[in-house]
């Protein structure tokens, strides 16, 4: 009987250690925020966009919530979202299109991207309304540790300590 | 005494190949077959590559060489190959060389010089081209199959050796030309293309944010400079474009991006040929994206000037800048204003068709108008999205709409200054000035103004300059719906926001004036951030009576809400403020300074109340 019940009990954490394995919390680490009013900004349209989105593990997706708002109280308004990055998944590339009313200038967009490689990743948003300039956007994601997929330098130092970035030149020696 | 000896081994060199024939030779049926050798410089005390003559026939079993060689130059017997050190220089002259064997024997030629290594001066030139990209005939979008070549103009050039010492620089002219006159290099070497303008009154150069912050410089080979006196080498940077993407390094974005600044340096010298810029960096990557984070991640915002350096975007597929001219000369227009004239923007985002707060509106106003004036092109583009393939542009003579026209419009302030700059004359445009009055203006009454620089001190400032063509002036600010300027406060103004009345209140010891804050005009202004738009500022004329210590005071009229007005106090040309109060929200804020007699300028902002509140401003002497 009493190692039935051992038995038993080894079986129960096992399961539940599968169980918190495939259902474990999401694990948060922080939020990015970002708002274009904010921003320094070259001219452009007059919708201004709000994003927030969460620093999460690899293969977890990430919330990311975009409010885009805009004074006018017409027309459409275009908004083109896709991955800077391959690697950065759940997202495609998609064209949301939004009437504007005098009631209605306040646009929401939601994804859940994620990644099963580390780093800091970006979704490019393009948006515009009919007959203005386009805002361009590229909205940060971190997913586990940051800095895994950070940028690696090339630099050439001289003699003299000139840091340099050479690059090959079409060349014609005659 | 090295001398002599080398002298008498080659005599006696000389003396014995001439004598030797008693080897025995049984393995060559053949004579000897030599080719002559190419005529050949060598150097005073070096080393030489040893010359050798090609032989074709049979095994050589002796060797002479007539007349004697140059001092240190000996001959090998064993194949007739020249070596050694010259130590004497030697004209242009021809010795023959003889090989013989058991069989027979044959002779070859070559032609020796030796020469003081600084003697020999060679000439290194060429050409120095970019891919420059242009926009579609729509002003939307990059043109990549309209790719141009372009030169490199102004950019320092240099000669290195293998390794990587320099040996010559110089910087190409206004067609890419350079040329070096090089002398003593016998070594290989490459050329170098800094992205990089110099001389004695500027230092430009592009770099690279996300790498360290290093130089972008293009290079070709490591070659000979050969034995001719004159080596062509042409140096291109494609834009490594591959039809749908950029599929190699993007060469030549920096270079697009230097030629802008060329542009702009040689307009800026047309109005004052000994002007001295302040060195400027310039940072593009293609990792420069519109995201806030790390700068040396490529985080940059957007394309800008922060006030000590530009920064370019070149994010493939959302925002690349370096082939749109208009931002780049627009940025660098920035510059040039804070460090010759005087800008008092408060930046911040903004669209076409808000109304600015004036220091805004005539900052972007101007960074347009000096980029079509650097670049002589009105029209303006900025290319963005997939493949670089959308964007807009606007061309500064040919805007049909105006929207929201007025003295608060970045929009309007373009096209008045532009019609000042340029030759073409349209509606209401009689003006043609060109770039020197404008620069003599920026860098004299615009710097110095008491007022906020704006359109008012601008045009009152050109009026005063020159007041045979007030009319005329006159007449291109009304094309833009702005009663003509004749003070540099705006004094007058009508097409105003609610509120915005009048726009600036003048201030002195005494009973004070009254403010209404304009917040709530517009519900989409009211929010926090976007305090950039008219009225969100008030507007001061401060009259200091007599030097002396001074309390400035801003409280609100009446008691409600949580506000937290702030306020800063400037004079003179600079735009850093003299006085500030930034204390937290109270229904008044106040400050204390020192104060010289004279006129003073106050921007006064309420956050947290965005309703049309009055406050009372006071100036007190202590």
């Amino acid at each position: 009987m009493r190692r039935f019940n051992i038995w038993v009990l080894a079986l129960l954490v096992i399961a539940l250690g599968i169980f918190y394995f495939i259902v474990q919390p999401k694990r948060v680490y922080g939020v990015l925020e970002g708002d274009t009013t904010k921003m320094m900004q070259k001219s452009g349209s007059s919708v201004k966009i709000k994003y927030s989105s969460e620093h999460v593990d690899i293969d977890t997706p990430s919330r990311v919530h975009i409010t885009l708002t805009t004074p006018k109280s017409n027309g459409i308004l275009s908004v083109e979202v896709y991955p800077r990055e391959d690697s950065l998944e759940g997202v495609e590339y998609k064209r949301y299109q939004f009437s504007i009313t005098s009631s209605n200038q306040e646009f929401t967009i939601d994804l859940e991207p994620f990644s099963l490689k580390e780093g800091r990743f970006y979704i490019n948003l393009i948006a515009s309304i009919q007959g203005e300039r386009p805002k361009v956007l590229s909205i940060p994601i971190e997913i586990g540790d940051v800095s895994k997929n950070r940028l690696k330098t090339s630099i050439f130092k001289t003699q003299k300590g000139e840091k340099l970035h050479i690059m090959k030149a079409q060349e014609e020696i005659k | 005494m090295k001398y002599y000896l080398s002298c008498i081994f080659t005599t006696l060199m000389f003396v014995g190949c001439g004598g030797g024939d008693s080897g025995a030779d049984s393995s060559s049926k053949n004579p000897p077959i030599l080719d002559n050798h190419t005529p050949v410089t060598l150097y005073k005390s070096e080393s030489i590559t040893p010359i050798e003559f090609n032989n074709r026939g049979g095994d050589i079993t002796s060797c002479s060489v007539s007349p004697a060689l140059p001092s240190g130059l000996l001959l090998d017997i064993s194949d007739c190959s020249i070596f050694g050190t010259p130590i004497v220089n030697q004209n242009l002259k021809n010795y023959t060389v003889t090989a013989k064997n058991s069989v027979g024997e044959d002779s070859a030629t070559v032609d020796i010089e030796v020469i003081t290594p600084n003697t020999k001066v060679a000439k290194l030139k060429g050409v120095i081209t970019y891919d420059s990209v242009p926009v579609n005939s729509d002003g939307v979008g990059l043109d990549y199959a309209h790719t141009k070549k372009k030169s490199v103009r102004g950019a320092v050039v240099r000669i290195v050796d293998g390794t990587d010492k320099e040996l010559a620089r110089t910087t190409t002219d206004k067609n890419g030309y350079y040329e070096f006159n090089v002398a003593n290099i016998t070594s290989k070497v490459k050329v170098q293309v800094l992205s990089k303008l110099k001389s004695s009154n500027w230092d430009f150069e592009v770099k690279d944010n996300t790498n360290g912050n290093s130089l972008y410089v293009m290079e070709g080979s490591l070659a000979s400079l050969g034995k001719n006196s004159i080596q062509t080498r042409n140096l291109h940077a494609s834009s490594g474009w591959g039809g749908s993407s950029y599929t190699s390094t993007r060469t030549a974005a920096p270079f697009a991006i230097l030629d802008v600044v060329y542009q702009a340096i040689q307009k800026v010298r047309s109005a004052d040929r000994d002007i001295i810029f302040p060195p400027l960096d310039i940072f593009w990557s293609k990792n420069n994206k519109s995201a806030s984070g790390s700068i040396s991640n490529g985080d940059i915002v957007t394309s800008n000037y922060d006030g000590s350096a530009l920064y370019i975007l070149g994010d493939e597929n959302s925002d690349t800048d370096e082939y749109d001219s208009g931002v780049i000369a627009h940025e660098w227009g920035h510059y040039y204003e804070s460090k010759f004239s005087r800008s008092d923007s408060i930046g911040g985002g903004h669209v076409s068709g808000d109304f600015l707060d004036i220091r805004l509106a005539f900052g972007e106003g101007f960074g347009n108008a000096v980029s079509s004036m650097f670049r002589d092109n009105p029209l303006y583009w900025d290319s963005s999205g997939l493949h670089q393939a959308n964007g807009w542009s606007m061309n500064l003579e040919t805007e049909n709409s105006r929207e929201n026209p007025g003295w608060f419009s970045e929009g309007s302030i373009q096209r008045i200054l532009y019609d000042i700059y340029d030759s073409h004359n349209d509606t209401g445009d009689t003006i043609s000035y060109g770039f020197k009055p404008i620069h003599q203006l920026l860098i004299g009454k615009e710097k110095n103004t008491p007022a906020f620089t704006s359109i008012f001190t601008f045009i009152k400032g050109l009026k005063d300059e020159h007041p045979s063509d007030a009319t005329a002036i006159d007449n291109i600010v009304a094309q833009e719906s702005i009663a003509p300027i004749n003070d540099i406060y705006g004094t007058g103004r009508t097409n105003k926001k609610e509120y915005a009345n009048p726009l600036y209140d003048e201030l002195t010891t005494g009973s004070g004036v009254t403010i209404v804050t304009n917040y709530a005009v517009d519900s989409y202004l009211s929010e926090r951030g976007r305090t950039n738009q008219l009225g969100a500022y008030n507007f001061v004329k401060v009259v200091v009576p007599s030097e002396g210590d001074y309390t400035i005071t801003v409280s609100q009229v009446g008691s409600s809400g949580n506000p937290d007005p702030d306020f800063y106090l400037y004079r003179g040309s600079s735009n850093q403020p003299v006085a500030k109060a930034e204390n937290p929200p109270a229904l008044s804020d106040r400050v204390t300074a020192h104060l010289q007699k004279g006129i003073y300028r106050m921007a006064i902002v309420v956050y947290n109340q965005y309703s049309g509140t009055s406050y009372h401003v006071k100036l007190v002497k202590n």
